[in-house]
């Protein structure tokens, strides 16, 4: 169908609304100073994540997890050889650092994806589904969000033993989708009295054809906004846990190296162990935050500061 | 076809004594609310073939009765029936069978198309839905409807999406959307309410055009008594969910037996580019 549709035409000046909506989003968010910092932050996440690949190719002993450097037993400062130093027992802390990135977004981003495929499509179908469905999910969801997240993983990891990054990402994900499911069923609600859902309902289609290919493409810059919240909470969660030693221990995360210097006494030794990936969760929390927030005035004119004047002028 | 009312052998739709009251919500100790009735105790017929109008001021109930007809809505009471079946009983295959044989041109071409489809898919979206043909055989139902709904030609709108389309051209594209299924019976429901007066006309002219040429009964559903004249056979005219009057269009605009009738009438605007000194200034 689509195809036909594209041969159908010799033209290429018609731009799908998508891509036009993307355009005129990208240009709004870009215009924002807040967003753009954010996205700044990330890309040197992202690329820290990248290049966390390369330390243990130069060396064996800038291994993140294993590598140790075979001439220091004790947590050395910052020199040429160790940009960051190392631990107490010689490894290099600037590749753990760099580990530590590829994982929050390992985590952050898994979970997130989870938590808003789960929320958008429980959202969907309690505001497209009526009064008894809708009662049923939505008082399921506040049960979820009202649960201390934090503490019944850690109850969880305390039954379980030790708990893996992946059962980690899966536990977080499931608490964290109510807030989603939330926001998504309310757009839902207001979508389904949208005359163009009538029309899908006239011409014949059914339920699932009106979820999936008229409402979920209009719920889904919102899901993708909440998205960049989600992040945030997930990455910090899993610092949290981590830190509080219930993390995954095969894992090099902030968190973990937090809790690494907290355990060998080297809160007040190393500031060049303790400092960075304490400031690396702040601000990649910061950039999933500030990106939101950028994210979410596009999508909401009312929370915009610029007026009409101030578009004319550019 | 047996059918214990009164309404011919040739009526192709029936509506029953139909009630629709819209309730508030009940929560526990609310006191029960008596509700607002949209449609009272409605009863009409369609003949097969004709365009019945349904006239009435804003919150007469014309749209709801129109839903109702539909099956986007169900009757708290009474019973419609559509070539003799009841509609409110229809499930599964049945209703998507109905679905394909009564059809509605929207209200607001600016909301009734989905934004995220374009032109083309938005045509064939009923074709996909009911496995209507293979590709190439909706590609060309596709571009004999756009054409026929004066969209020509139809490879230019394929690709557009409806923001890019004037409110005549979206309510085109929505007319080829009801047109492509062959339809026996179309709800039009103020289909020209959001557009101006020159695109109204064509519009009009359009909806006569596919009546003549693919046999549809109509049901219109106005507040514009002068559409209703030029288009409609039959009218009825509705106020606060009841008929009030109804028959042939010329002798119910021409000869209005009830009050609400002649104050509609009355209320008709009337534009003079020619000053006329019998009737003073307008």
């Amino acid at each position: 169908m689509k195809a036909i549709a594209a041969a159908g035409t010799g033209k290429n000046e018609t731009r799908s609304f998508r891509m036009q909506a993307f355009l005129e989003g990208w240009s709004l968010f870009y215009e924002n100073i807040v967003g753009r910092i954010g996205l700044y932050l990330l890309i040197l996440f992202g690329l820290m994540a990248l290049a966390s690949y390369i330390p243990p190719l130069i060396d064996p002993m800038y291994h993140p997890m294993t590598g140790v450097d075979p001439d220091i037993s004790y947590a050395s400062a910052p020199s040429w050889r160790h940009w960051l130093g190392t631990d107490n027992i010689g490894r290099d802390i600037f590749t753990q650092l760099l580990t530590g990135a590829r994982v929050a977004f390992l985590v952050g981003i898994s979970a997130a994806f989870i938590s808003i495929v789960i929320g958008t499509l429980l959202g969907m179908i309690a505001g497209y589904g009526g009064r008894v469905l809708d009662s049923v999910l939505m008082r399921f969801a506040d049960m979820i969000m009202v649960m201390p997240s934090l503490l019944v993983i850690l109850l969880l990891s305390v039954l379980f033993g030790q708990l893996s990054i992946w059962i980690i990402v899966m536990l977080i994900a499931l608490f964290r989708w109510p807030a989603v499911a939330r926001v998504i069923r309310s757009q839902t609600l207001s979508l389904k009295q949208r005359p163009f859902i009538d029309m899908a309902r006239v011409a014949g289609a059914s339920h699932v054809r009106i979820l999936f290919r008229h409402i979920l493409p209009n719920v889904l810059p919102m899901a993708l906004l909440y998205m960049t919240f989600r992040v945030t909470s997930a990455i910090i969660v899993e610092a949290a846990l981590a830190f509080l030693g219930f993390g995954d221990p095969n894992t090099v995360s902030w968190g973990m190296m937090l809790q690494w210097v907290w355990k060998t006494g080297h809160m007040f030794q190393a500031p060049w162990w303790l400092l960075p990936p304490g400031i690396c969760i702040s601000l990649i929390t910061l950039a999933f935050y500030m990106m939101g927030r950028a994210m979410e005035e596009v999508l909401d004119p009312r929370l915009r500061k610029t007026k009409g004047p101030d578009y004319a002028a550019s | 076809m047996m059918s214990d009312t009164t309404a011919p052998d040739s009526a192709i739709l029936e509506v029953q004594n139909v009630s629709r009251i819209y309730r508030s919500r009940r929560f526990l100790f609310a006191r029960d609310d008596k509700g607002i009735t949209a449609v009272d105790n409605v009863s009409l017929h369609v003949r097969l073939g004709e365009v019945f109008g349904l006239v009435g001021g804003s919150g007469s109930g014309k749209t709801t009765l129109g839903r109702l007809i539909l099956r986007l809505e169900h009757p708290d009471g009474g019973d419609i029936r559509f070539e003799g079946m009841s509609v409110s009983s229809l499930r599964g295959r049945g209703l998507k069978a109905f679905r394909r044989r009564m059809q509605m041109i929207p209200q607001d071409p600016y909301q009734s198309l989905n934004p995220y489809f374009s032109i083309y898919d938005t045509v064939a979206e009923p074709l996909v839905i009911h496995g209507i043909g293979d590709d190439a055989a909706r590609h060309e139902l596709v571009r004999k409807a756009l054409e026929s709904c004066g969209l020509s030609p139809a490879q230019d709108y394929y690709p557009r999406y409806p923001h890019q389309l004037s409110g005549g051209q979206r309510q085109r594209a929505a007319i080829a959307r009801v047109m492509v299924l062959d339809p026996d019976f179309v709800i039009a429901d103020e289909p020209t309410s959001m557009l101006d007066a020159s695109i109204s006309f064509s519009i009009f002219r359009l909806l006569s055009k596919i009546r003549k040429k693919q046999r549809v009964t109509f049901l219109f559903i106005t507040h514009d008594l002068a559409a209703a004249r030029f288009f409609c056979d039959r009218i009825a005219v509705v106020r606060q969910g009841r008929i009030v009057e109804t028959g042939p269009t010329v002798a119910v605009i021409e000869n209005p037996q009830h009050e609400y009738t002649k104050s509609l009438i009355a209320a008709q605007p009337r534009f003079s580019f020619v000053k006329n000194p019998a009737e003073g200034e307008v």
